[in-house]
């Protein structure tokens, strides 16, 4: 392939990302309000949209898992996996959840308690049942199922197929040669777009929650300096990781880091209320499998539509627009794996976790603002960031544990920054397995500058809608995406196994 | 191998038109023809009337050099005429076409729709174009899979009695999952293509193959409309899948789609009888 060719999503993407930074950093109300306007948009017209999209990628990798199609491997067939499980399962929950399950675990309960919808009455029993359902319902299995339907399609048509893990890549039984021309390049380009947005934003609220939780142990003020220094020493950590490769940095910190957060949940558990807490997990996965259905497809148009449009509706585009990112990072870390195993495991394992975490966190939360009136839910409602820590401060070793979640934070982020500068690097240089370090540095750079600069000028706000507002034109891609992966998945059956059979048996 | 057919007359046919149909059957070596007629309820006489007008088609048919004989009957038609078809040993059913509106269509329902989907033997549907009278049998499609339906589809198309100067044997493919895997299935087809073009070029002027992408149905339709043929040969599967079930089959949706005739053999006909074999039609046709 020419080299202008195989640069053009790489040029292409990187100007309209320097070009919406720089928006973002001279005129940040501009971009605020633009970014408002198109983001209040899209939630209300198509909002419904992401709701059945999510819902049908949880029956298409259901149907996926449990079909003929299960037992097809994502690499030859008689490939091994890469990963270890226990390694797998880490990677999976590092890059999917782990940053924003800290960061939510306890201010999101509490988030809903406070403000539940209209018809539910603010901090009542009902409201801390209901935190808990749809703090399950968010961090639930639709998550993991619209990032499956991403990275299985990749996983299928690179290890399966032999095709570059490009987003682009899975359209060819649709396109065909075409994926070589302006409509896989906007593909491809989309895909860096909602990449790099949605690193920046996450990277620029992950330093703020930092700062904030050393700011609660350590002898300083928490400000724009702090969070400053923050940054560089998160990006020059990431950027060390990035340089050794997927195998020994990203694997190392994230079973370290699974290790670390299990650590602090046991800890959490056993000095916590461990009977509320088991009360609590178990009631509220009762409570979510029970409605998951109606949960999955309600809008609630008569009734605190406005609270869904701006939760779950917000989530789940959010999590589509997370998902080319962790989409290719998933497939690239399932090489050698069933359908069947693959779909189960990211379904169940890192799910389960989640329901545990938010048990643990938003169960002991729930144990202190009823029990002992610790008004956590107030100071979520002040400072979303500072939730986590506030819950520490009535439990013993409290700098120790704010220490340690710091330093989870810290390590999710490298992980997570890691991945991302690894995806960007694949994504822009033709899908290579191994992408030139010059730009894996480039897409570091540019995603810690311009979080430093968004938090600086305030623009992280409108960055994170426009990373939002690419989730529309990626739920088209995605559902086209269950027809590639079909027809693909069909084709092999029909007429490659058939045939294999046929000469199994000397036909 | 065609020479007899069961031909379903409503009477209300434009009989110039229908005359057309006749002559064009002619082209595939049809020499005797059934007429049936169907009605739900018949008095004495509506019955003595439809038989004068039976009777006055008949002697025109004659004229055609045809053989004929006529039936009435009573019942629902599409039961019926199968039923008499298998009766009068017809070695296929011959319809003529007359496209529905979409909305009585899906009210009411088609009757040729239901012989084609009932029908265990070979259906003729022609297509009486509006101003240019079809007699003809210029060019031929044959839309293959290359599966269970050529076996029992290309005696006839191999058949001397079968006669066109153009034969197209279009192959409608699924683009593979990989370009590799692509180019190979590509040239599969090619070479399939070539194989039964070979087979059936003693019969043709000319035979040319098509190898296309898509939607079977449209790529079929869209095919035939380019080459302008005068009609399409397709086989029909006995085991239709889920979707063919809803939306019906591509053999039943053809000739509401098509500009042309349309010829659908399906599977479970079998292959032709023993002395319509290509060699036997070639023997004829020399010591003819």
């Amino acid at each position: 392939m020419p080299k202008i060719k195989q640069n053009i999503v790489f040029l292409a993407s990187f100007s309209i990302v320097l070009v919406l930074i720089a928006v973002g950093a001279f005129l940040p109300e501009k971009l605020d309000a633009w970014s408002a306007r198109l983001h209040a948009a899209i939630i209300r017209d198509f909002g419904w949209t992401y709701l059945l999209s999510a819902f049908l990628f949880l029956v298409f990798s259901l149907y996926m898992a449990f079909s003929k199609f299960g037992r097809i491997k994502l690499g030859n067939d008689h490939e091994k996996p890469r990963f270890s499980y226990f390694a797998w399962f880490s990677m999976l929950f590092a890059a999917g959840m782990g940053i924003g399950l800290i960061f939510w675990g306890v201010a999101e309960p509490m988030s809903h308690y406070l403000n539940p919808p209209a018809y539910i009455e603010k901090s009542s029993p009902e409201a801390a049942r209901f935190a808990m359902r749809y703090s399950f319902f968010h961090w639930g299995v639709h998550p993991w199922a619209i990032y499956i339907v991403m990275s299985l399609s990749i996983a299928y048509f690179s290890f399966r197929r032999g095709m570059p893990p490009l987003i682009s890549s899975c359209f060819f039984p649709l396109l065909g040669e075409r994926i070589h021309g302006p409509i896989g390049y906007f593909i491809d380009i989309l895909a860096v777009f909602a990449t790099v947005f949605g690193i920046v934003t996450s990277l620029g609220l992950g330093a703020l929650q930092i700062n904030s939780g050393l700011a609660s142990i350590l002898p300083f003020e928490a400000g724009f300096t702090s969070t400053l220094v923050i940054i560089a020493v998160v990006t020059v950590l990431f950027m060390i990781s990035s340089m050794t490769g997927l195998d020994r940095g990203i694997k190392l910190l994230s079973t370290a880091n699974v290790m670390l957060a299990i650590t602090i949940l046991l800890f959490m558990f056993l000095v916590g209320p461990s009977t509320t807490i088991m009360n609590v997990l178990l009631n509220t996965f009762a409570d979510y499998t029970a409605s998951l259905f109606t949960m999955s497809l309600s809008t609630n148009p008569f009734r605190g539509l406005e609270w869904t449009q701006n939760w779950t509706l917000f989530y789940w585009a959010w999590w589509i627009s997370w998902s080319p990112f962790v989409g290719l990072f998933v497939a690239s870390i399932s090489r050698g794996r069933t359908i069947r195993e693959f779909v189960t495991g990211c379904l169940l394992v890192p799910t389960l976790l989640t329901f545990v975490w938010f048990s643990v966190f938003g169960g002991s939360a729930f144990h202190l603002e009823l029990q002992q009136g610790a008004h956590i839910a107030a100071t979520v409602a002040e400072d979303v960031s500072t939730g986590l820590f506030k819950l520490y401060s009535f439990y013993p070793l409290s700098s120790v544990l704010t220490l340690l979640t710091v330093l989870l934070l810290v390590v999710f982020f490298v992980t997570s920054a890691d991945s991302a500068t690894f995806v960007l690097g694949m994504m822009t240089s033709g899908g290579q397995q191994d992408p030139p370090a010059a730009k894996k540095i480039i897409w570091g750079l540019t995603v810690s500058v311009t979080a430093a600069i968004l938090l600086f000028t305030g623009g992280l706000e409108g960055l994170q809608r426009m990373a939002i507002a690419a989730a529309l034109p990626f739920t088209g891609i995605m559902l086209l995406l269950c027809l590639c992966l079909l027809r693909g998945v069909r084709y092999e059956l029909r007429h490659e196994q058939d045939n294999d059979a046929r000469r199994d048996i000397g036909e | 191998m065609l020479q007899r057919a069961a031909v379903k007359v409503s009477l209300t046919e434009p009989k110039k038109k229908f005359l057309d149909m006749l002559a064009f059957m002619r082209n595939f070596g049809t020499n005797e023809v059934h007429l049936v007629h169907v009605r739900t309820k018949t008095n004495y006489r509506e019955r003595e009337k439809a038989e004068t007008a039976l009777e006055e088609l008949g002697t025109e048919i004659n004229q055609l050099g045809m053989a004929v004989d006529f039936s009435i009957r009573n019942g629902y038609a599409p039961g019926v005429m199968t039923e008499v078809a298998g009766t009068v040993q017809a070695d296929y059913l011959a319809l003529y076409w007359k496209p529905k509106a979409l909305l009585r269509h899906a009210l009411l329902g088609s009757i040729d729709s239901d012989i084609l989907r009932m029908s265990n033997m070979p259906v003729f549907m022609y297509n009486p174009k509006l101003f240019r009278p079809v007699v003809e049998l210029e060019s031929v499609l044959y839309a293959t899979d290359f599966q269970f339906t050529d076996a029992v589809v290309m005696p006839y198309l191999k058949s001397s009695r079968f006669k066109a100067r153009t034969l197209y044997l279009l192959h409608v493919g699924e683009r593979a999952p990989d370009p590799d895997t692509e180019a190979r299935r590509r040239e599969r087809a090619l070479t399939n293509l070539e194989r039964l073009a070979e087979e059936c070029a003693h019969a043709y002027d000319q035979v040319e193959v098509i190898e296309t992408l898509g939607l079977v149905r449209n790529e079929i339709v869209r095919q035939a409309k380019a080459k302008k043929v005068d009609l399409i040969v397709a086989g029909k599967s006995d085991k239709p899948n889920t979707m063919s079930r809803l939306v019906g089959s591509t053999a039943e949706v053809l000739p509401h789609r098509a500009h042309c005739s349309v010829f659908i053999i399906p599977n479970v006909c079998g292959l032709p009888r023993h002395e319509d074999t290509p060699d036997q039609a070639k023997g004829e046709a020399d010591h003819a």
